[in-house]
Order: C-alpha cells, then sequence, then structure tokens
C-alpha cells in the first residue's frame, strides 16, 4: 500500500508538490492521514515532463530506496525541476513481511523508449496463484522487461499490452480503455482461481498529456482471517482530487487558484494539504480521465463498472 | 443591539424545539452558553473539528464555503432562530463551511460532551432533540436524493426486483466484528445481543435488498463486502453511497417512516446482519446499553451518508 500523487496542468514547481506543503507527500511516506496505522517507507519515485527541456515527451524519471525527506538529491532536483505532469509514489509495504525493497520495485513503471508511466495504490492479494495465467495475456517481448517482482510492474505491462502500440503516445481514449480491459482481464483471472479477497486497484496511468486514475477494488469488504492489511483495507482506498488555475501558496495556504478556466489538476491518494476543504473525493468505483492542452485540461469522471 | 433575553425564549421561538414539549425546550436550554461575536469576527472556519450545535440568538451570520479553484460559494444567511452545526452534535467531524457574523451578533451554543452526557444521563429533552436532529438529517438525504433524481432527467423510477435472495451465513468473529465501524464502542454482550436479534446472511452481486418506494422489511448491517445505494431514473443513475463493512442501510425508513429514496443492491457478493423492523424498533426504543450504542452508531452512519450523498458524482448506466 502507497501513497500517489498525480499533476497534470500549468508547469510547476516540483517542490510545491513534494515537500511544501503541511500534508506534503514527502511526509505522507512516514505520517499518512488516511492510512490506519501505516507507513511508506519502501521506497519514492516520480516522472516529471518539462515541455522546456529537449526531448519533452521524454521524462525526468527519479526512483530510489531512499526516504525522500532525507534525499537531498531529490529536494535539489525538486527545487528545479517545473513540470506540466508528475506522477511521483512513496511505497508502503507491511513490516516484517518478505517484500523485496529494491529500485526495481520502485514506482512509476515506465519502460525507456514506451510512452506510457504507471503507479499503483494497492495491492492484488494471492497474486502468485494467479501470475503465471496473467503473463499470458502480456506481450512476450514486455513481459521479458519486467525486473522486479511486484503485482503494481505485471499491471504495468498488462496494461501496455492492451495499446495498439504498447510503446506509442495513446490517445486519453485508448489509454483509458487499456486501463478497463486490463481490469477486466484481472477479474477473470480472479474468478477462475476463485480469488476473492479484497485487492484496491488505485492505478496512476499517464502519458505526460493524458492521465487515468481509477479508484476501484475487486471484492472489496472480504479478507483473508488474520490479515495485516484488514485495518488498511476495511474502508475503501481513497483517492482526491482538486483542480483550478495553478497550485500555489497564498498566506501560508497551499491551494489552487484562479476559478475561470480548469489550467492545472491534482489527483492523490489523499489531500496533500490538511485543510481538505477545495479537495474533492473521487468516488469509489470510478474512472477519472484527463487531458492537457492549449493552457486548460480537461477531465471527466466515469463510473467504472468491471 | 444584543439581546440579553433568556435562552429559554430564542429556544421556544426557534422552529428546531417547536414541536418539544415546553418543560423540554427549558431543560435544554439551561444548557446553553453564549457566545458573543463582533462584525467580521469569524465563529470558525472550514475544516475546524466540529463540536456542538449553535442557535442564532441576534445579529446574522454568513456561512461560506471555499471549493477547487479559489472560489468561495455563499451558501446561506442566517438569523435569530436559525441553528447551525446540527451534524456535528451527532457525528463530530469537521465544519463543512466557513460561518463569519455580518453584524454584532449573539449565539447560543450547545457543547457536543455536554450534549453526550445528558444522553447518557437519559435526560428526556436531549433525546426529544436528538430524535428532531435524526428527522432533519433525514429529511436532508431524501431531499438530496430527489435533487438527483432530477438532475438524472424524466426516466421512471426502477420497479422492485422481488425478493431478497439469501442464504444463511456463519458469524464473523467477534475479533473482526469488533473492528468494524459500527461495533467499535460496543462491548462483546452489546454485540451478542445485537446478533440474537439479526439474521445473518449471504447475497450474490447484484442482488436487491430493498427497493426504491418500498419500506424496507430489515435495517441491514454490512459486515463483508459491498452494498450500494443508487438513485436511478430510466437507464441512468448515480450512487450516493457505497455501504462497506461496519456500515449500516436501509434503516431511514424506520427512522422517519417513509419508503426508500434509494435502491439498494450488493455491488459485491456481500454478508449482512439483517435487523427486522420489530426488533430493530425495539433496540432504539428501550433504553438498555445495546440499544443506545446502536443508535449512536446509526446517528454517525447517517451523517456520514449525507455527506457522501452531497460529494460529485460518477453517472451509471444500464442496459
Amino acid at each position: 500500500m502507497c501513497r500517489v500523487l498525480a499533476y497534470l496542468g500549468l508547469p510547476t514547481p516540483l517542490e510545491s508538490l513534494l515537500y511544501a506543503t503541511d500534508a506534503s507527500l514527502a511526509r505522507q511516506a512516514y505520517s499518512p492521514r488516511m492510512m490506519a496505522s501505516f507507513v511508506n517507507l519502501a521506497g519514492f519515485g516520480f516522472a516529471a515532463w518539462d515541455d522546456a527541456t529537449v526531448h519533452p515527451e521524454e521524462p525526468f524519471v527519479y526512483r530510489v530506496t531512499t526516504l525522500p525527506t532525507h534525499d537531498q538529491n531529490l529536494r535539489a532536483l525538486a527545487h528545479k525541476l517545473v513540470p506540466g505532469c508528475v506522477l511521483a509514489h512513496v511505497r508502503g509495504v507491511v513490516e516484517g513481511a518478505p517484500v523485496v525493497v529494491s529500485q526495481q520495485n520502485t514506482h512509476p513503471f515506465r519502460f525507456d523508449d514506451a510512452h506510457v508511466a504507471l503507479a499503483h495504490n494497492g495491492h492484488l492479494r494471492e497474486f502468485a496463484r494467479m501470475r503465471f495465467d496473467l503473463q499470458k495475456h502480456v506481450r512476450p517481448e514486455l513481459a521479458r522487461r519486467v525486473e522486479g517482482n511486484t503485482d503494481s510492474e505485471w499491471l504495468y505491462v498488462l496494461v501496455l499490452s492492451q495499446l495498439r502500440d504498447p510503446l506509442g503516445k495513446p490517445s486519453v481514449e485508448e489509454l483509458a480503455t487499456a486501463v478497463v480491459r486490463t481490469l477486466e482481464i484481472v477479474r477473470d483471472l480472479r474468478g477462475r482461481h476463485g480469488i476473492t479477497t479484497a485487492s484496491p486497484v488505485n492505478l496512476f496511468v499517464t502519458t505526460g498529456v493524458s492521465l487515468i486514475v481509477t479508484r476501484f477494488s475487486f471484492d472489496h469488504g472480504w479478507y483473508p482471517p488474520d490479515d495485516p492489511l484488514l485495518e488498511l483495507d476495511l474502508a475503501y482506498v481513497t483517492l482526491w482530487y482538486t483542480f483550478g488555475g495553478e497550485f500555489k501558496e497564498h498566506a501560508g495556504d497551499w491551494a489552487m487558484r484562479g476559478a475561470d478556466v480548469a489550467s492545472s489538476l491534482l489527483v492523490a491518494s489523499e489531500p496533500i494539504t490538511s485543510d481538505t476543504s477545495t479537495w474533492l473525493e473521487v468516488p469509489e468505483y470510478s474512472l477519472l480521465a484527463a487531458s492537457r492542452g492549449d493552457g486548460t485540461v480537461v477531465s471527466e469522471l466515469h463510473d467504472l463498472e468491471v | 443591539m444584543i439581546s440579553k433575553s433568556e435562552p429559554a425564549v430564542t429556544v421556544a421561538a426557534a422552529p428546531l424545539f417547536s414541536e418539544l414539549p415546553s418543560d423540554m425546550v427549558f431543560s435544554i436550554s439551561r444548557e446553553l452558553r453564549r457566545i458573543e461575536l463582533a462584525p467580521g469576527e469569524l465563529l470558525w472556519r472550514q475544516g475546524d473539528a466540529a463540536d456542538g450545535f449553535h442557535l442564532v440568538e441576534s445579529g446574522r451570520l454568513a456561512v461560506t464555503a471555499r471549493a477547487p479553484g479559489e472560489r468561495e460559494i455563499e451558501l446561506v444567511e442566517l438569523r435569530s432562530g436559525d441553528v447551525l452545526g446540527e451534524l456535528p452534535l451527532l457525528a463530530g467531524g469537521e465544519r463543512s463551511a466557513s460561518v463569519r457574523a455580518l453584524e454584532s451578533t449573539s449565539v447560543l451554543v450547545l457543547d457536543g460532551a455536554r450534549f453526550r452526557t445528558l444522553l447518557a444521563a437519559l435526560d428526556p429533552g436531549a433525546e426529544a432533540l436528538r430524535r428532531r436532529l435524526l428527522n432533519i438529517v433525514c429529511a436532508r438525504l431524501r431531499a438530496r436524493h430527489a435533487r438527483l433524481a432530477v438532475m438524472l432527467g424524466d426516466g421512471a423510477a426502477p420497479e422492485a426486483s422481488g425478493d431478497l435472495i439469501s442464504r444463511p451465513a456463519p458469524v464473523p468473529p467477534y475479533s473482526y466484528l469488533a473492528r468494524l465501524a459500527l461495533f467499535r464502542e460496543f462491548g462483546a454482550q452489546a454485540l451478542d445481543e445485537l446478533l440474537a436479534v439479526s439474521e445473518v446472511v449471504d447475497i450474490g452481486r447484484g442482488v436487491e435488498v430493498c427497493a426504491e418506494g418500498a419500506t424496507p422489511a430489515t435495517c441491514a448491517v454490512t459486515l463483508n463486502g459491498a452494498l450500494e445505494e443508487v438513485v436511478r431514473r430510466g437507464d441512468r443513475g448515480v450512487r450516493v453511497r457505497l455501504v462497506g463493512p461496519g456500515f449500516a442501510t436501509c434503516y431511514v425508513s424506520f427512522l422517519d417512516g417513509l419508503p426508500s429514496s434509494v435502491v439498494v443492491s450488493a455491488r459485491e457478493p456481500a454478508r449482512l446482519a439483517l435487523i427486522p423492523r420489530a426488533a430493530f424498533d425495539d433496540l432504539v426504543a428501550a433504553r438498555a446499553l445495546v440499544g443506545r450504542s446502536f443508535l449512536e452508531a446509526l446517528q454517525r452512519d447517517l451523517v456520514n451518508a449525507l455527506r457522501l450523498a452531497q460529494r460529485p458524482q460518477a453517472r451509471l448506466s444500464f442496459g
């Protein structure tokens, strides 16, 4: 379980999103507000697209197993970067669980020659039982490139495998269809293997221009006995968003400023400000689709019936 | 000019208290304290921890809420006799709007802690106020559902799909149930008493628990899985609430006597504790600990339902 943040809109300092606010993503690593007794200390990563740089379609990518609060390189980088799209993630794993903490397992996942990046907030319970069948739905040339051992990286290559060109730059519609198809495949595989335990799949998928975010869970409300993640999953995994002109500070108060045209969208597992009054909750079983262009961001909320 | 009249005069004149006997109005009014605000002074800020109920004695207050994009929405202006903060009195939480005095204003306050103490002492005035507040929340929830139904167009409301198809199921262990929101304040004995009057069943995905317009036969508490409350017109609808483990549904009709304003069905396969109407009425009417714990849990559940119904909703398509 993790915390994720996605930003799409006018160029904004990365520092504003990762560090500046009183419930920033860096703080959510050790002090999340909407995760019962859980912390996210198993790695940090981001992909950030800056239109003003060379090769603007390629993001800056940074993935480490150190804590963002103590990472001076990251602070320095965040102080300089002003991207128009960001996907950032702090990874949480159960204390003492046999989980590999490594750079290969940090999010977001993105092959160097791909346009799509993915981060996941959630976990597929009993993934090992369905993993080899899932592989049959992944293009072999993508399956060979999986480096880590997380369920999330397999979801990444499964999403890519649903695209006409897995390494191309899909439209927001094609990306949404690929995400929905991915969830349908997982639903089908779970059914075939008799997996009926809660598995939250809040996915954040972006090309730097288009963004798809889901708030979804398979079999919400069913847990194995003595489940270490029970407290966490009793409530549906959270997802919030806010939109406006620019994400800026005024008199110590960070919020989206400017109301005429939605130029920026910020979606996060939980608000990055402790004052949540300008944030809205994404409903359960929903898909948020957004794209940016000409200084505006267009977004739609869809029901996710999988 | 700030009125210095007895609080009982203001309380008796407020519509909220109009149906309460005068002795109960008097007993409640003795518990109120007065706050005086200068023009422009904030009573509270949106997002502040909420606790307590306020009654405007004199003056005027503006209620405003922030929205994404630096928008400030003026919701309402309050005057003498108007009340605010009713929901936090039932369920705590955060202030959903900011309140500022437009002129010199006097406000009477009933603290949440004092209200809970009165309820624990079975004070009839506090109990009557709680029932009145519950009816107000039920009415607001129904009004919200009605507004959503209008937004969905002129399609027909769905018809009932027939009897509830269920099969008996084992009761989950106490160690699990005690962690669910509805039962968190229950002891083992109170939980046993509640389960003794309940039927624990499993239902499949999509099975309807209660139709819109019908009077439910049971209150349903989700133990595993999830139900959903949907407002539907024709082939369009909105899910106003997901009812996951530790939340309850189908009880609003038991509180206010009106038919269900939503369709309730299983979004996931679900294990439910079904509490029949007669047992429900006995529970909340009795002064035993189990009934009081249950009613307090339900009032939190009801306020949560209203908050969820007021958030933006994704459209559903049927057929």
